[in-house]
């Protein structure tokens, strides 16, 4: 079921080199392994040390960008592999898992925004970036690129289900700017969930993939 | 399934992009709601923490049946729940009820369930604000059978946190 | 893993086609069936096959529900009134 959608440049920050990545179509156990044996320790070194200075909560853990930290990925990973309204995607680099994505289909996921309201859409479940990868984990984060190339994934997924590039995802709270400003994304508000909501239109979704 | 990029558009538009974090992902509440970020091990159970929460469970729950000025009995048979149980929920602090009678309460005051299920120790948060200020409220309170104006407007303002809270 | 070479634009864009292989199946459908389909389509701005894989995805979803036991309920906008939508009987 999984097969290699390309290879993409993302830039090394700490070298200033350009590293080749491969975008997987979906996420294998090696993915998942990676996870468990790569990313977790440096998420359980970072909550220990946040447990160290008092009771950590969601939010606390959400500021610090660990809320996906005990996610069950390999249980997600198994439930979701057999179901058709679900898909995921995988960015590699340096022979380690760098990127994760969960997004989902069907006829219940539609979009809320007032211009395309109700039609089908692609919605991001997850994107989880490797624990060196991200500013509130380690001063000097690694590789740069792999959100916008997760990003463009499911744009690409979206129009190849006929679903004109639209796509709608949860922003953590550090990444609204990211999603606004620089993607260019419809801004819907905090919704039901505490988390903000955002969409991307065709026009949106072109714009982004120019 | 076509990319619609190529890796040149990838090079070209990294360069110029912020240095920022990009996750999305679950919501937050979902994972606190079915537990998943909370593993016991991680979190240092309080028992003193939970055992006032309680308390202040069994305070709210008479201040009120008193803000309602009915006995026991008579909030047992409109609950449909057992005198006895509420009987403990009143007075002993270590007392937690079934989420059933604590379903039940909620819907006869008509306050949102899940603060109270957090409060009956019924399921577990580690929510600072939420802890401080049960202990506040159950401060408040005094063990005379009309309640004060002052434990009145303590109630209410309690109440209205609660009902924040689920929203 | 197949690489295609594109002369004049780069001296190598790697073109990698995915695993996943497309299968096609010829369906029979009444008339009936047909214009339900094209109807269906018609409405969500799909075309026939994209309907057909999203009415595959909802099947998935609720029979594995029903299959574990689960009920499916439809609640009323206004009322807010439950009925059993999908039960195994």
């Amino acid at each position: 079921m999984s097969g290699a959608l390309g290879v993409y440049p993302l830039n090394d920050r700490r070298t200033g080199k350009e590293v080749d990545a491969t975008l997987w179509q979906s996420i294998e156990r090696r993915h998942v392994d990676d996870f468990i044996n790569k990313w977790k320790p440096i998420f359980d070194a970072r909550l220990a040390e946040l447990r160290s200075r008092g009771a950590v909560t969601v939010e606390i853990a959400a500021e610090h960008n660990l809320q996906d930290a005990y996610w069950q990925w390999a249980e997600k990973v198994e439930e979701r592999r057999g179901e058709l309204a679900w898909a995921s995607f995988a960015v590699e680099a340096e022979g380690v898992t760098q990127g994760l994505m969960f997004t989902r289909v069907g006829a219940d996921v539609r979009a809320r925004e007032a211009s395309q309201r109700n039609q089908y859409i692609v919605e991001i479940d997850l994107v989880a970036i490797a624990p060196w990868n991200r500013f509130r984990l380690v001063p000097t984060p690694q590789f740069k690129g792999i959100g916008r190339l997760l990003l463009a994934t499911a744009i690409s997924l979206s129009f190849s289900e006929e679903f004109a590039g639209r796509i709608g995802l949860h922003a953590l709270p550090q990444a609204d700017t990211w999603y606004r400003d620089v993607c260019g994304m419809t801004d819907l508000g905090i919704d039901n969930t505490k988390m903000r909501y955002f969409e991307m239109t065709e026009a949106q979704a072109r714009a982004f993939i120019q | 399934m076509e990319m619609l990029i190529s890796p040149d558009w990838l090079r070209r538009k990294v360069e110029s992009d912020p240095d920022v974090d990009t996750d999305a992902g679950p919501s937050i509440k979902l994972l606190e709601a079915i537990g998943m970020f909370l593993p016991a091990e991680l979190i240092p159970v309080e028992e003193n923490k939970v055992v006032r929460a309680v308390e202040a469970f069994g305070v709210l729950a008479r201040q009120l049946r008193r803000q309602k000025q009915w006995t026991i009995e008579e909030l047992a048979k409109r609950a449909r729940v057992d005198a006895e149980d509420l009987r403990q929920i009143e007075r002993d602090p270590h007392y937690r009820p079934r989420p059933r009678v604590v379903h039940q309460l909620s819907a006869v005051y008509g306050v949102p369930e899940r603060p109270l299920m957090k409060l009956s120790g019924a399921t577990i948060t580690t929510d600072h604000d939420f802890e401080e200020k049960a202990m506040r409220f159950a401060a408040k309170s005094d063990d005379m059978s009309k309640l004060s104006r002052e434990e009145q407007q303590a109630l209410n303002e309690y109440v209205k946190y609660l009902i924040e809270k689920a929203t | 893993m197949t690489f295609a070479f594109q002369e004049g634009i780069s001296p190598l864009i790697p073109l990698v086609i995915p695993m996943i292989e497309k299968r096609t199946m010829t369906l029979n459908l009444s008339a009936h069936e047909m214009d339900v389909v094209e109807r269906l389509a018609d409405e969500k701005g799909l075309s026939k096959t994209a309907l057909v894989r999203q009415a595959l995805r909802l099947y998935q979803s609720i029979s594995s529900r029903l299959d574990n036991g689960e009920k499916v309920f439809v609640e009323h906008p206004t009322t807010k009134e439950k009925a059993e939508l999908m039960v195994l009987s």
